[in-house]
């Protein structure tokens, strides 16, 4: 049997692109991410490795000039090289660990939503569990057990989040477990892995991409927390917590040398808000509008 | 109410155990040997495996969780593996600087934090509304210890009003603590305001309140007495979750500051898997969510008029019988 895709679905994707694209605020933060992932995936066209661990005793801070958009630091460094790599650690360590979160916290919440019963409990017992545990608290606990390392962040960072997002799909599918098209799946045949992925996953999408998008801004913000107080990105590496830790002690006479890497910061974490916001707002139309 | 708190009270014990138990079994499946830690790498593999037998490292995962939930039970925390003093002592020491952090924040957040959002709301869409949803998106995309950083170069470092950091010897004053308590908040209380005004919004577009301004409610009392109720109960519910996540935002804060709190504890000993004070300090963290979770139950029952007559009708019919 041939099966298209439902037609009202792609209606439906389309009104929310729709809506989102009337969002100034989220089209901005939208273009300001894709600037940033630019920056990050063209990062060795834009500034070589070289100029990133290069040290140079004569040119040491340097203010920002001609040569140097962004100053040198304390080694002689080239904070621009190092800002623009440093994108790199940073977004794709909080999109990596997002994704990877989501992926688990979707496999565990559906199995758990949709078998219900003893296996339900018994997952989501233990969700609750680590849910309990305030995110950056464990993401901590675990960073400061393992030792620092992009592997070990990246391990730390994932596990504090799939409890919410096994709790966003769960939710979801005990929703629409009992819907009639879920029904008319099982009836046809459907085995358990495709309406997981056919029916369950299409529509716990939605709620997601919001969490998805939310919980990178916030994963942006803690990883270089961490890295700012020595447990995540070690030194040398060009990571933003880890470039602010490094520049502290010299922020009295050359504040550029925190002041922009924070501000790199800032903005991922500003377009991936503004991003979830404008999400959630034309997923939910419910709350624009004037006042009835 | 009583019954309920009691029962709640009960309640709060499987959150701590399942908070103990998941730290408990990050410090013990990590990489890294405590008594090799602590003993260094040039100590002979018989002095490990004595310093490992008398902790009774090698005893079953389960059987030691155990052993230190009875050891907790009867009042005992253990000795810290790394200094030798008493967990409790240490704690005692440190959790008054940790509670003033977390209980100022937290006044922050509820006398600042919902007003604004509940005004923003009620003038969706003015200058003010405007003005405060992006004062409140800048501060929770800010990276607290960079707001942190950018404070010390204006208060500490040009101005001269605030120290930037604890003191080491001598006194803490108010002023210490200023620049810490301004870190914790700023973020959550920005996310509080957020998070109110939505809720505000889908409160004064629900039919009752619609209702009452058909009934010729002044604008006032529609706002104060009919809304106001009903955004309570979700807005509560956010100080508790806040509460949480600021339970991990002291621990970055107390490490910028260098404030000797159980964050900054909790750290140091679970990098040197000095499990009997990291548990401790754990623990405590842990209480202190449950308490807070608890009083925000208790909070909801009292002002929702449904749940609360449920727990005094139980109480009435056992009186009569």
């Amino acid at each position: 049997m041939k099966r298209g895709r439902p037609f009202r679905k792609r209606g439906r994707w389309q009104a929310v692109w729709r809506r989102f694209c009337r969002n100034r605020l989220a089209v901005a933060g939208l273009v300001l991410l894709l600037f940033l992932i630019g920056a990050a995936v063209f990062a060795p066209a834009i500034a070589d490795y070289e100029r990133v661990i290069h040290q140079d005793s004569a040119n040491r801070l340097i203010a920002p000039c001609a040569a140097y958009p962004f100053g040198t630091d304390a080694y002689g460094r080239d904070l621009f090289a190092r800002v623009i790599w440093g994108s790199r650690y940073s977004l794709s360590l909080g999109i990596g660990s997002v994704l990877a979160a989501m992926l688990a916290g979707a496999v565990i919440g559906s199995a758990a939503g949709f078998y219900g019963g003893r296996t339900d409990s018994m997952i989501m017992r233990l969700i609750d569990m680590i849910m309990a545990i305030p995110g950056t608290l464990l993401a901590i606990t675990i960073a400061a057990a393992l030792g620092t390392g992009v592997g070990n962040l990246m391990i730390a960072m994932s596990i504090s989040q799939i409890p919410t997002f096994a709790r966003v799909v769960r939710s979801v599918v005990w929703t629409i477990a009992s819907e009639d098209y879920v029904e008319a799946a099982k009836t046809y045949g459907s085995k358990t892995a495709r309406l997981i992925t056919r029916q369950i996953w299409p529509n716990a999408l939605g709620p997601l991409i919001v969490q998805a998008s939310l919980s990178m801004a916030q994963a942006v913000l803690t990883i270089s927390s961490l890295s700012f107080i020595g447990l995540g990105i070690p030194a040398p590496s060009p990571e933003w917590g880890t470039i602010l830790a490094e520049n502290k002690s010299y922020m009295r006479m050359y504040g550029y040398l925190c002041t922009i890497p924070g501000f790199a910061i800032l903005l991922s974490v500003i377009a991936l808000n503004l991003i979830g916001d404008g999400l959630r707002d034309a997923l939910d139309p419910k709350l624009s509008g004037p006042v009835r | 109410m009583l019954r309920y708190g009691g029962k709640r009270l009960l309640a709060l014990i499987p959150v701590i155990l399942g908070i103990t138990f998941v730290i408990f079994a990050v410090l013990n499946y990590t990489p890294g040997d405590p008594a090799r830690l602590l003993l260094g790498f040039n100590a002979t593999e018989e002095s490990v495996e004595a310093l490992r037998r008398e902790w009774k490292l090698d005893d079953p995962f389960f059987v030691r969780y155990v052993r230190y939930l009875g050891g907790v039970i009867q009042g005992d925390l253990g000795i810290s593996w790394r200094y030798g003093v008493p967990v409790a002592k240490e704690l005692a020491v440190r959790i008054p600087n940790t509670l003033r952090l977390a209980a100022i924040s937290v006044l922050i957040m509820i006398l600042i934090g919902i007003p604004m959002g509940l005004i923003s709301a009620v003038k969706q869409y003015s200058l003010l509304d405007h003005l405060m949803l992006f004062a409140a998106l800048l501060l929770t995309s800010l990276p607290t210890f960079w707001l942190a950083l950018m404070m010390m170069i204006k208060f500490s470092l040009e101005l001269r009003w605030l120290p930037a950091s604890m003191p080491v010897y001598g006194a803490v004053t108010w002023k210490h603590w200023v620049l810490p308590v301004f870190m914790c908040a700023a973020n959550l209380t920005a996310s509080l305001v957020r998070t109110a005004r939505s809720h505000m919004l889908e409160v004064i577009r629900s039919d009752f309140v619609r209702t009452a301004r058909a009934k010729g409610a002044t604008e006032f009392r529609v706002i104060a007495y009919h809304a106001l109720r009903n955004v309570m109960m979700p807005v509560v519910t956010l100080v508790g979750i806040n509460f949480n996540l600021l339970m991990g935002g002291t621990v970055i804060t107390e490490q910028v500051f260098g404030v000797s709190g159980v964050g900054s504890l909790l750290i140091s000993s679970v990098r040197t898997k000095d499990v009997p004070m990291a548990m401790g300090c754990i623990l405590f963290i842990a209480v202190m969510i449950g308490l807070v979770n608890l009083a925000v139950d208790y909070f909801y029952v009292l002002v929702t008029p449904r749940l609360r007559s449920r727990y005094e009708k139980k109480k009435r019919k056992e009186a009569g019988a």
